[in-house]
C-alpha cells in the first residue's frame, strides 16, 4: 500500500523555501565536510528539500526533518551509486577551496566525519547529533573526541575553535 | 590556519528553482522504479544480503565442523526484472567469496543473527524448502524458522521471517520471533512495504494477535517517524482496528518523532496493548499509559511508562504472587538496541541488565569501571552483530590514581574490541576481548585476529591472547590466575596465567556444560570460580557452579529448580560470600541465602567479596546487608544510582534523576556513612575508587576528571 503525500500548502511552501534561506546553504555545505562530495551534498540537498516540499503540511519540525533527510540521503548516495539525474555542480566556481580541511577530514571515520561537522561547524547539540547520526550521545562523545584529535594532529590545534 | 570554519568559504549554488521543480514533478512509482533511477538507493540487496547469510552461515558451519557445499543461486536479480512473487530457495552452505555487504544497520545482520542461532543448534536441523521459503527444524525441540529472500518488482528485497526460536536464550528460552526484517539501502521515501510472510508463531500463550493471515499490515512512513532506515507496522483485525504494534525501527527509538498515541488511540485499542518489539518503536517517553510488552523473564509481566516529564521510562515488573516493583530507566540509557535497567559498574566485574527485544542484539551502551589502583575504564559501543554496533570503544583510556596524574608509559586512549574489560586483582592490568554474542552464547563469526588484549600501567598494550576458541570473558582472582571463557558455547574454560610480557597463557580445565553465562564469571575470595550455566535439555535450567581450580571439581551451588520450579531458567546472577553464603537474584528478586531481601526481578546487587551486600533497587534507592540478610547500612530512597568501590568501602549515591538533570549533588559514603555531597553541575559521577577518588565525567564534552577525597 502507498502512503498517499499531502500537497503542499501555500504556508508550508513558505515555511520550506524561508528554511532553505535559512538552512540550506549551511546544511549543503556540512554534508560536503561530512562526506566529502560536492555533488552528494547538492543532491542531498535538494532532494530532501523537494521532498519537504511533497509532504507540505505532513513535516511537523521541517528543520529537524530536512536535516535527518537530507543526511540520509547523503548516506545513500556514499554507499551506493549515484542517481543519472544528480545534480551538477562543477560549474560553480570555488575561489577558496577547501582541499586541506577535506583532506584531514577523509582521515576521520565516517561517523566520526558527520559528529564533528554537525556539531562543531553546523553548532547541533549534542542530543540532535546523537539523532542525526542514529547514534547515541554516549558513543557520540567518543566519536568526537578521537575525531578532534584526529583532526588536531593534522591541523593544528585551532583545527576546531 | 586550516579550521572547520573553512567550510563557510565554498560557494554553494541557490538551487531553490532546481528544488520546486523537483518537487513539482510527479513521484516516481516506487514499485515500477528501476532503483538505479532513484537517489539515495543501491541496486538490489537481495543477493548480497543472501550471501551474507550464507557466508555467516558457512563460516559458522565450517566452524562447527561441517563441510557443506554451496548449493544457493547467488546471482543478482536483474533490477526490475524479477517478478514479485518469485522467490530465491536457500540452502546452507558455504559462500566461497566474501561479498561485504555495506549495510550499517542491524537488518542484514538480524538475518545472520538468526542463522547462527539455527547453525548453534545442536545436530543438525532439518532444511525444508516450503513454498519456496526455507524452513529450518530443530533436530530436539521442533521448533522452526522459516526464512524467505524475495526480491521485489524496484529492486528490494524483502525477507520474511516466522517461526519460533530462542534469540536469547539466555534471557528467555521461550523468546519468540514472529515479525519480518525488510532489507533495502536506507531511504527517507520508504513508503511501502510488503510482507511476504508473517505466520503466526506457536505460542500457547495468550496474544493479542489473533491470526496474521488475516490482518492488514499497515506500514507508517518511516521518515516521519524520525528515522529514515525504520519502519513501524501497525496491524489490524479483519475490522480495521488496530490490535498491536511492532516492527523495526533502527533509528534511535527514543526520538522516533511519532506520535504512536494518536496511533493506537483509535476506537478497538486493547490497554495495555501488546508490542512484541516495544524497544524498537516507541520509547522516549512518548506513551500516555503504560504498555505490556514482551519480558524478558518467563511469567513477569513487564509495563513501560513514563515519568511525568517524560525524560525516562520505567519499567513495571509484575510478578504473579508479588506485588508490582518498579524500576526506571534513563532516558540515556535507551539506545536502540534495548533499554539498560540496571548495572554495576565498578569493581571487578562490570556488569548491566537489558531489556532488550527478542530479536535483536545489544548495541551503544556506556560503561565505567574501577581498577583497585584507581584505574578507570569507561566504555561503550558493544553489540553482538557484526554489522550493527560500533565496536568496544575505550572512553579515557588508563588514567592515574590521581587527577592529571597518569603514569607514564599508560596509554591513553585505547580501542577495545570486546563488550567486557575486567582488572587483575593483584596487578595493575585490564584485560578487553571481543565478545561479539557474548550475552546471548551465540559465537558470531569470530576472526583469528580478534584477540585478548591486556592494558598495563607500565608498558603499552600486549597482546595476551588470539585464540578464537578461547576469546571470551576475562576475569582475574585473588591469586593472580586468570580465567576465561569462550564467547561460544560450548567452550572449555580456560585459565592460565600472565608472564612477564603480559602474554595470557591458559590452558583449557574443563567444560562447564553445554551452555554457560560467561557475564556470571567470577572468582570467589578464596580463589574457586563460580558461573551460572545453563542445561539446554531442560529449558535452559540455571544453576550456580563451582570450579575447584586446583582439582578441577565441579560442584553445583545451587540449582534455580529448588527455588524458581516453574521458572528455572529465571536465575540471572549469583555470588558467594566470604562466608560461603549465596546470593541470588533471580525471577523473584535478590536473596541473601534464605531471606529475601529485595522482591523485584529489576533489582541488582554487589558484593566486595568479604560478607556484605548492596542491593539497589532502581526508584527505591540502596540498603546494605549482611550475610544473613539483615539490613546493615543506610537506606537512601532519594538514590538512583549506587558505586561501589572494589572493597566496597565507599560508596557513591547520586539523585534519581535522569542523567542530564545530574547537576546537584552526589552523596559520598564511607563505611556506609555520609562523608561528603558532592555539587558538580554538568558532569556525572560514575565511580568511586578505593581511595575515595570519585570519577565525573563532564556530560557535554565527554571528558573525565578524577576528585580526590
Amino acid at each position: 500500500m502507498v502512503i498517499e503525500r499531502g500537497t503542499a500548502s501555500e504556508a508550508a511552501t513558505t515555511t520550506a523555501e524561508r528554511l532553505y534561506v535559512e538552512d540550506g546553504v549551511r546544511l549543503e555545505r556540512s554534508i560536503l565536510g561530512a562526506f566529502g562530495d560536492p555533488e552528494v551534498a547538492g543532491e542531498a540537498v535538494a532532494e530532501a528539500f523537494a521532498q519537504l516540499l511533497r509532504r507540505g503540511d505532513e513535516v511537523r519540525d521541517p528543520r529537524a526533518w530536512v536535516w535527518r533527510s537530507a543526511f540520509a540521503i547523503a548516506r545513500g548516495l556514499r554507499s551506493g551509486p549515484k542517481p543519472a539525474h544528480m545534480v551538477p555542480d562543477t560549474a560553480v566556481e570555488q575561489p577558496q577551496w577547501p582541499f586541506d580541511l577535506l583532506a584531514a577530514l577523509d582521515g576521520l571515520s565516517p561517523l566520526q566525519r558527520e559528529a564533528v561537522v554537525l556539531h562543531h561547524y553546523a553548532g547541533w547539540p549534542l542530543r540532535e547529533v546523537a539523532v542525526l547520526t542514529g547514534s547515541t550521545v554516549g558513543a557520540l562523545k567518543v566519536h568526537l573526541s578521537r575525531g578532534r584529535r584526529r583532526l588536531r594532529e593534522q591541523l593544528g590545534e585551532e583545527a576546531i575553535r | 590556519m586550516t579550521v572547520l570554519s573553512d567550510l563557510d568559504d565554498v560557494v554553494v549554488p541557490d538551487r531553490w528553482s532546481q528544488i520546486t521543480d523537483r518537487a513539482t514533478r510527479p513521484e516516481v512509482d516506487l514499485v515500477t522504479l528501476d532503483p538505479g533511477d532513484r537517489p539515495g538507493r543501491r541496486p538490489a540487496p537481495a543477493a548480497a544480503v543472501l550471501a551474507l547469510v550464507l557466508l555467516v552461515a558457512g563460516v559458522v558451519a565450517s566452524r562447527s565442523g561441517r563441510d557443506e557445499t554451496v548449493t544457493a543461486d547467488t546471482t543478482p536479480p536483474a533490477p526490475g526484472a524479477v517478478e514479485r512473487d518469485e522467490r530465491l530457495p536457500l540452502s546452507a552452505g558455504v559462500f566461497e567469496e566474501p561479498i561485504l555487504v555495506d549495510d550499517g544497520i542491524g537488518r542484514a545482520a538480524l538475518l545472520g543473527w538468526i542463522w547462527i542461532e539455527i547453525l548453534a543448534w545442536p545436530g543438525d536441523p532439518t532444511w525444508e524448502d516450503v513454498d519456496g521459503s526455507t524452513r529450518a527444524t530443530h533436530p530436539d525441540t521442533r521448533r522452526t524458522l522459516t526464512l524467505s529472500v524475495v526480491p521485489d518488482g524496484d529492486g528490494w528485497a524483502v525477507v520474511a521471517l516466522s517461526g519460533e526460536i530462542g534469540i536469547r536464550p539466555l534471557l528467555d528460552d521461550d523468546a519468540r520471533l514472529a515479525g519480518f526484517a525488510r532489507l533495502g539501502p536506507q531511504s527517507p521515501e520508504v513508503d511501502t512495504v510488503e510482507v511476504l510472510e508473517v505466520t503466526s508463531p506457536a505460542d500457547p500463550r495468550p496474544l493479542p494477535i489473533r491470526d496474521w493471515d488475516d490482518e492488514a499490515i499497515e506500514l507508517v512512513d518511516p521518515i516521519e517517524a524520525g528515522a529514515a532506515d525504520s519502519y513501524l507496522v501497525v496491524t489490524r483485525d479483519e475490522r480495521g482496528e488496530a490490535i498491536d504494534v511492532g516492527g523495526w525501527a533502527f533509528g534511535r527509538p527514543d526520538r522516533l518523532d511519532l506520535d504512536l498515541d494518536a496511533v493506537l488511540s483509535e476506537p478497538g485499542v486493547p490497554d495495555p496493548i501488546s508490542i512484541p518489539f516495544v524497544a524498537d518503536v516507541d520509547l522516549g517517553g512518548r506513551l500516555e499509559r503504560p504498555r505490556r510488552f514482551t519480558s524478558v523473564w518467563p511469567g513477569v509481566d513487564a509495563y513501560l511508562s513514563p515519568l511525568e516529564d517524560r525524560s525516562a521510562l520505567c519499567l513495571t515488573l509484575v510478578e504473579p504472587d508479588t506485588s508490582a516493583s518498579r524500576t526506571c530507566a534513563y532516558a540515556t540509557d535507551f539506545n536502540e538496541r534495548g533499554i539498560k535497567i540496571g548495572s554495576q559498574t565498578e569493581g571487578e566485574d562490570p556488569w548491566f541488565v537489558l531489556v532488550v527485544p527478542e530479536s535483536t542484539s545489544l548495541g551503544d551502551l556506556g560503561d565505567a569501571t574501577v581498577h583497585p589502583s584507581g584505574i578507570v575504564v569507561a566504555w561503550t559501543g558493544g553489540g553482538t552483530a557484526q554489522a550493527v554496533a560500533d565496536r568496544l570503544q575505550l572512553v579515557d583510556g588508563i588514567l592515574g590514581r590521581g587527577p592529571g596524574d597518569p603514569p607514564e608509559g599508560a596509554p591513553t586512549e585505547t580501542t577495545l574490541d570486546g563488550a567486557f574489560a575486567g582488572f587483575g586483582h593483584d596487578e595493575p592490568i585490564t584485560w578487553s576481548v571481543p565478545t561479539r554474542g557474548s550475552t546471548s552464547g551465540m559465537c558470531e563469526n569470530l576472526q583469528a585476529e580478534e584477540r585478548i588484549t591486556a592494558h598495563r600501567l607500565d608498558r603499552p598494550s600486549v597482546v595476551a591472547a588470539d585464540d578464537p576458541e578461547v576469546l571470551g570473558r576475562v576475569v582475574a582472582g585473588p591469586d593472580g590466575r586468570v580465567a576465561v571463557h569462550s564467547n561460544c558455547n560450548p567452550r572449555p574454560l580456560h585459565v592460565g596465567r600472565t608472564d612477564s610480557e603480559g602474554r595470557l597463557d591458559v590452558e583449557p580445565v574443563t567444560e562447564l556444560g553445554d551452555f554457560v553465562q560467561h557475564d556470571s564469571l567470577r572468582f570467589t575470595p578464596d580463589g574457586r570460580l563460580t558461573v551460572i550455566r545453563r542445561v539446554a535439555s531442560e529449558g535452559f535450567r540455571a544453576e550456580l557452579v563451582s570450579l575447584d581450580l586446583d582439582t578441577g571439581a565441579v560442584t553445583v551451588l545451587f540449582d534455580a529448580t529448588t527455588v524458581l520450579p516453574g521458572d528455572p531458567s529465571a536465575l540471572t546472577d549469583a555470588a558467594v560470600l566470604a562466608d560461603g553464603t549465596l546470593v541470588v537474584r533471580a525471577g523473584r528478586g535478590i536473596t541473601i541465602g534464605d531471606v529475601q531481601v529485595a522482591s523485584t526481578g529489576a533489582s541488582s546487587f554487589r558484593t566486595d567479596g568479604s560478607d556484605t551486600v548492596w542491593v539497589h533497587v532502581n526508584g527505591d534507592g540502596v540498603q546494605q546487608f549482611d550475610a544473613r540478610g539483615r539490613p546493615i547500612g543506610s537506606f537512601h530512597p532519594d538514590s538512583g544510582f549506587v558505586a561501589l568501590s572494589p572493597t566496597g568501602r565507599w560508596q557513591l549515591l547520586t539523585p534519581a534523576v535522569p542523567l542530564d538533570e545530574v547537576s546537584a549533588t552526589s552523596v559520598l559514603l564511607r563505611d556506609g556513612l555520609e562523608v561528603a555531597r558532592l555539587d558538580h553541575p554538568g558532569e556525572f559521577a560514575e565511580a568511586i575508587a578505593d581511595d575515595g577518588t570519585v570519577v565525573l565525567t563532564d556530560l557535554e564534552t565527554g571528558s573525565t576528571r578524577l576528585v580526590t577525597q
